[in-house]
């Protein structure tokens, strides 16, 4: 009985495995039959990820019973900084190692092996969003750049009309306004007005990966609860990051 | 594998927390003090014996308090980066999970040494300062030099050495929930053995009790005496007294055995375990000299893969040697040398202070003060004491202190 799964573009692949590789060391996937997830805390216990890849992503999937397989996601990420976009990656385990293969003009094997991870149970986010925006991943990979100028932490003003992120510090000020009619906002939806504050560093390590991604990134975020940052993968799969708000003084 | 006990059993609550209500105390109006706004310390060092709670407490208490705890143990703050890392970016963060707020528990923070561990140290004083959240450090000696720093920003909460009576409440408390049948003997051999020290005793029931339905007292030999820390006279009887070079070796095992005591307290003591015989005397000399040039050798040129032969020759070494004489008991005593060596400091103390005085008195450096006034001063203290006496009155030295001197 083995676990076997081809994926079309190796860059891709790599690019899901960096954006995992910002918040955590080790990594733990779970297979089923409907595809791969995996949930994880970065170490400091005020981010996660979310991971869904649902088989139809896959060119292959083949996985006849619920498998957690634990890796190293930086021996992980050498491997696949290897791959190419036209290349296809083959994973498969068996005998607690992780073999991928990069299929491209020829056929290059590596095998890492499996590490035990501890799988937390992870409690459910309380998650009630107040503000959603679709917005373009790119220029809000920006606006965090521009905000980290002055400050390490940006504030999320949702707005009637607008969507604004601000930093400020005694180094000076920047903000940057998305609104439906520049086109950087492609949805807009505010329940009721709401700010919260991030770290900087976490929204950009977030970013840096995962805008390679996807060209869209959905925000949600409450007045001083978690904000969500999810990216949607080709083929229905979907990457979230939750972050823990600021204390502001 | 089944859970360890002492997870298994880990107070909840802080009324779960046996004992220590001193600390509870302080730690509960601390956190407190938090939720009210602004509290006059922002960290806690809490301190206390091996297995007094001071994990479990704050625990407990973050579970009381509806608070998430961000652990890091000594090991994830060796270095400054490793602390950016793990804590210094998320203390001015909310919970993730909607819990009321979070606290960050650096556990063991004596772990930390000042030589590898650069700037971590400094890293959490910074931590602190910038901290939005609770911080508690746990260490067992917070009296230690290096973290006179760290002392001044915290509010110091002691941790009790547990008595006897509340660890077997403890493991009774256990016994009951694992259906164990136990006598109380059987308890208190395991508490005294732990010599306060819960964590230990847990274990140690864990060990002997689990899946069973009884315990009785044989079964305890399957515990080997834990090595803990005894006094330089028992080492040094084990060390002269072993009919087997492993059983000299075994003090070596003991932790945080300080070698360079050992070797004084053996070179003094030799002698009057050995006396009766000269040849087993030579022999062991022999092997402790030869230990000597192996710490000598170390100390020049710093290459400390050769202390494991010192520590073998002045062990091994010194206990088997051919002709060793009966066990007898002897009384043995503190090393002349270093009785010696605090006495010599003690007398240079005194020397210069009165130095000092005079050299403050006389307008000279200590240096001709020593050669060219304290040396004339003694021999007419010693000629004429009457006139010794008026120059140390006008210079203003105690008489007692200046005889002490010679």
């Amino acid at each position: 009985m083995s676990v076997k799964f081809v994926f079309g573009d190796a860059r891709e692949w790599r690019y899901i495995v960096q954006s995992l590789a910002a918040l955590i060391d080790e990594a733990c996937f779970t297979l089923s039959e409907e595809g791969l997830s995996l949930r994880a805390l970065d170490p400091s216990r005020i981010a996660m990820v979310d991971l869904e890849l649902p088989n139809t992503v896959f060119e292959e999937f083949e996985c006849p019973e619920e498998t957690k397989i634990g890796v190293d996601v930086e021996e992980l990420n050498k491997i696949l900084r290897r791959g190419k976009a036209d290349e296809r990656v083959e994973f498969e385990v068996s005998g607690g190692r992780l073999r991928v293969r990069i299929l491209g003009k020829a056929i290059r094997s590596f095998s890492i092996p499996l590490i035990d991870v501890v799988g937390e149970e992870l409690p459910r986010l309380r998650a009630e969003f107040n503000v959603k925006a679709r917005l373009l991943s790119d220029t809000l990979k920006d606006a965090v750049k521009d905000a980290e100028m002055v400050s390490d932490s940006v504030k999320f003003e949702g707005l009637e009309d607008y969507l604004r992120l601000y930093s400020s510090s005694d180094r000076g000020e920047v903000e940057t306004i998305f609104d439906r009619d520049s086109g950087a906002l492609i949805e807009y939806d505010v329940i009721e007005p709401s700010t919260a504050t991030y770290s900087i560093s976490y929204l950009s390590d977030m970013l840096k990966k995962a805008s390679s991604l996807s060209d869209v990134a959905m925000v949600e975020f409450s007045t001083d609860r978690p904000l969500a940052l999810t990216f949607e993968i080709a083929g229905g799969g979907k990457l979230a990051y939750y972050l823990a708000p600021r204390m502001e003084v | 594998m089944s859970i360890p006990w002492v997870e298994k059993y880990r107070p909840k609550t802080l009324k779960d927390l046996i004992d220590q209500e001193e600390a509870k105390k302080k730690l509960i109006s601390w956190l407190e003090s938090w939720s009210r706004g602004k509290p006059t310390k922002k960290a806690v060092l809490l301190y206390g014996p091996p297995g007094s709670g001071k994990t479990a407490i704050v625990h407990a208490a973050a579970n009381d308090f509806d608070l998430e705890v961000i652990e890091v143990n000594a090991s994830d703050f060796r270095t400054a980066t490793a602390l950016e890392r793990t804590i210094a970016r998320t203390i001015r963060e909310r919970s993730l999970f909607g819990k009321r707020g979070r606290l960050a528990l650096l556990d063991e923070v004596d772990g930390l040494s000042l030589h590898q561990d650069v700037g971590a140290i400094d890293a959490i004083i910074r931590i602190v300062e910038n901290s939005r959240i609770p911080i508690i450090m746990t260490a067992n000696n917070p009296w230690d030099p290096r973290f006179r720093d760290l002392r001044n920003i915290s509010l110091l909460i002691e941790m009790k050495k547990l008595n006897q009576r509340d660890v077997i409440t403890v493991l009774k408390r256990i016994c009951l929930k694992e259906r164990i049948k136990v006598d109380t003997n059987v308890l208190r051999i395991i508490a005294r053995r732990s010599r306060g020290d819960l964590r230990a005793a847990i274990n140690d029931l864990q060990a002997i009790g689990e899946g069973r339905r009884s315990i009785r007292v044989e079964d305890l030999d399957v515990l080997i005496p834990r090595a803990a820390q005894i006094n330089m006279f028992e080492i040094v009887r084990t060390v002269l007294t072993a009919k087997t070079p492993e059983q000299a070796k075994s003090v070596l095992a003991l932790p945080s055995l300080d070698y360079q005591m050992l070797f004084h307290w053996i070179n003094e003591n030799l002698p009057y375990q050995y006396s009766e015989s000269i040849e087993a005397l030579a022999a062991a000399y022999d092997a402790l000299s030869k230990a000597d040039m192996y710490f000598g050798r170390i100390n020049r040129t710093q290459n400390w893969s050769l202390l494991p032969y010192a520590l073998e020759l002045m062990t091994a070494g010194v206990a088997v040697v051919p002709g060793k004489p009966r066990f007898r008991f002897v009384k043995y005593s503190f090393p002349q040398k270093l009785k010696m060596l605090s006495r010599m400091r003690e007398l240079r103390m005194v020397r210069d202070s009165i130095l000092s005085i005079i050299a403050r008195k006389c307008h000279v450096s200590r240096a001709v003060a020593n050669t060219e006034i304290l040396p004339y001063i003694k021999i007419i203290y010693k000629e004429n004491p009457e006139y010794g006496r008026k120059i140390l009155k006008w210079l203003g030295i105690d008489e007692k202190r200046f005889k002490s001197l010679s």
